[in-house]
């Protein structure tokens, strides 16, 4: 399967996909990349790409962004295809290793960014499908809540409490502890 | 970066997988204490979507003592929504608790029970009815109070009878009872968790031919951890009989990966087995008998009263048969262990 794997990767390494952002930029992105993106397999599966994949829900500066992420990433995949369908000797396990701290120093800088851009990330990375996109940047929301009362979390993300008296009465008898 | 941002994002409106991804990560207690409660769409998400509460790890969660861990814990199991496999929680938790999860549930695959006190073995017999195919359990530092003795384990294995994970984890402290009783608790094990592929006994008291007993009952052992279980001479025979394992941890080995404090205490040097050398004479399983009718009679006593005034639970009845009293229980254990010795 690994081989398989890696023979349709050098494929499609060739062929582009043209990605146009809600601002009509449009970037030309190798198909190993475009594809980590579920929603983006789905569209090449079905042979919609022709003339670009319009992306009205995201703009160019996310775009950028994501494909940065899908970049690094889709060469890390091919990077782990390669190795498994070589022998795992210790050379191969160091190189690895390297090579996944090297994609964790990418994805704690990749999150070095305002609280406006990480929403939109989540956003975009929600509507293209891409899970390692998702789970990195809702690891980083989860992070910033942890250990915060539901007051802080409202603050820090400036979400108004919508419950009606009615509902947090409800919850006040389900969840006593959460209003002590 | 420098752009300004257009219009504020509205974080109460998460798509529903984003903000599900973000609380798979923050784990129950902070669900429940903080993140559900924000704003309506979260409070939705948090309670609607029972698969985020299959994993319920409400263990060392320090809050304000004033929160009421207990009904949180309840909160949690109803979210559930009957989907529950993974519970864990520390001292807390309660054999009410245990109850309330076994009514409640029938396909945890996973407890763990950290310095718990304040149950007893029947309310695991209780959860093990309703879950069957529970794969792992965990019972770290915990002494059921309201029991003078130990947690039979012989009941255990045959409340899990699927059990491929154990860990029994004490404190060591030099009691000669406690000595006799973790030998007993060792057969238990040997005697009814047939399907084990990993145990840990960490400071457990056993000796050796109880050790050996377990080796050669559970045929699929391939983890087995005995750090600071001081009565264990690693000797050829042992060492033989541990070569099949992939995994094995010796009494003498670094507790530096230990999950938990340790809190042991060392043992005197010239009272046990590993300080001495050349090895002693095997142990001697023999408790005086006057001190074990005495502690009956008071556990025997206090059973009657407790078991009649616990709460009307719907899987209270069944336990009912099983109430045999601790009396009788330490009679089967002496037989046991006499019956072993021979």
């Amino acid at each position: 399967m690994a081989s398989a794997g890696s023979g349709d990767e050098k494929a499609a390494a060739a062929a582009m996909i043209t990605l146009i952002s809600s601002d009509n930029e449009k970037f030309e992105v190798t198909e190993a990349t475009a594809t980590l993106s579920q929603t983006i397999r789905h569209m090449i599966e079905d042979g919609c790409t022709d003339g670009g994949v319009p992306l009205p829900n995201v703009t160019s500066k996310i775009l950028a962004r994501v494909i940065e992420y899908c970049k690094k990433h889709a060469t890390a995949a091919a990077g782990e295809e390669g190795s498994s369908s070589s022998f795992s000797d210790a050379a191969f396990l160091e190189v690895d290793r390297a090579f996944l701290e090297e994609l964790e120093e990418f994805d704690d800088a990749f999150l070095e960014v305002d609280r406006a851009t990480l929403f939109d990330l989540i956003l975009a990375a929600n509507y293209l499908d891409i899970k390692g996109l998702l789970n990195l940047t809702c690891q980083k929301v989860a992070d910033s809540v942890k250990g915060k009362t539901p007051e802080q979390i409202r603050e820090m993300y400036n979400i108004v409490n919508d419950l009606t008296p009615e509902e947090e009465a409800e919850i006040r008898r389900e969840t006593q502890w959460a209003f002590e | 970066m420098a752009a300004p941002p257009p219009p504020v994002p509205n974080w109460a409106e998460l798509p529903d997988d984003a903000l599900l991804t973000v609380f798979e990560r923050l784990g129950s207690a902070d669900v429940l204490l903080g993140a559900s409660v924000v704003c309506r769409s979260w409070f939705r998400i948090a309670t609607r979507e029972p698969r985020l509460w299959r994993r319920v790890d409400l263990a060392d969660c320090c809050f304000d003592p004033t929160t009421d861990m207990e009904a949180m814990a309840r909160a949690a199991v109803d979210r559930a929504a009957g989907r529950l496999e993974h519970f864990a929680a520390d001292r807390f938790a309660t054999g009410k608790l245990l109850r309330y999860i076994a009514t409640r549930t029938n396909c945890l695959k996973s407890l763990c029970l950290l310095t718990c006190m304040d149950f007893r073995y029947k309310d695991l017999v209780v959860v093990g009815k309703r879950n069957p195919n529970l794969e792992e359990l965990e019972l770290t530092g915990c002494l059921p109070v309201r029991s003078i003795l130990k947690i039979p384990m012989e009941v255990i294995g045959r409340a899990f009878p699927h059990l491929k994970r154990f860990q029994l984890n004490n404190r060591w402290a030099n009691i000669e009872l406690d000595e006799f009783l973790d030998n007993y608790q060792a057969l238990g094990i040997s005697n009814s968790m047939p399907e084990l592929h990993s145990l840990q006994l960490f400071a457990n008291r056993l000796h050796n031919n109880a050790l050996h007993d377990i080796l050669d009952k559970c045929p699929h052992l391939e983890s087995l951890d005995i750090r600071q279980c001081f009565n264990i001479e690693v000797d050829a025979a042992l060492k033989a009989k541990c070569s099949r394992l992939k995994d094995a941890r010796f009494p003498k080995d670094s507790t530096k990966d230990y999950e938990y404090e340790t809190f042991t205490e060392s043992p005197m040097p010239g009272s046990l087995t590993f300080a001495i050398d050349p090895p002693p004479p095997p142990p001697n399983y023999g408790y005086p008998s006057s001190d074990e009718d005495g502690e009956c009679d008071d556990e025997d006593c206090e059973n009657d009263g407790n078991d009649s005034d616990d709460d009307g639970e719907d899987v209270e009845n069944q336990n009912e048969d099983s109430d045999d009293s601790d009396l009788e229980y330490l009679g089967h254990i002496m037989t046991h262990i006499a019956g072993f010795m021979v």
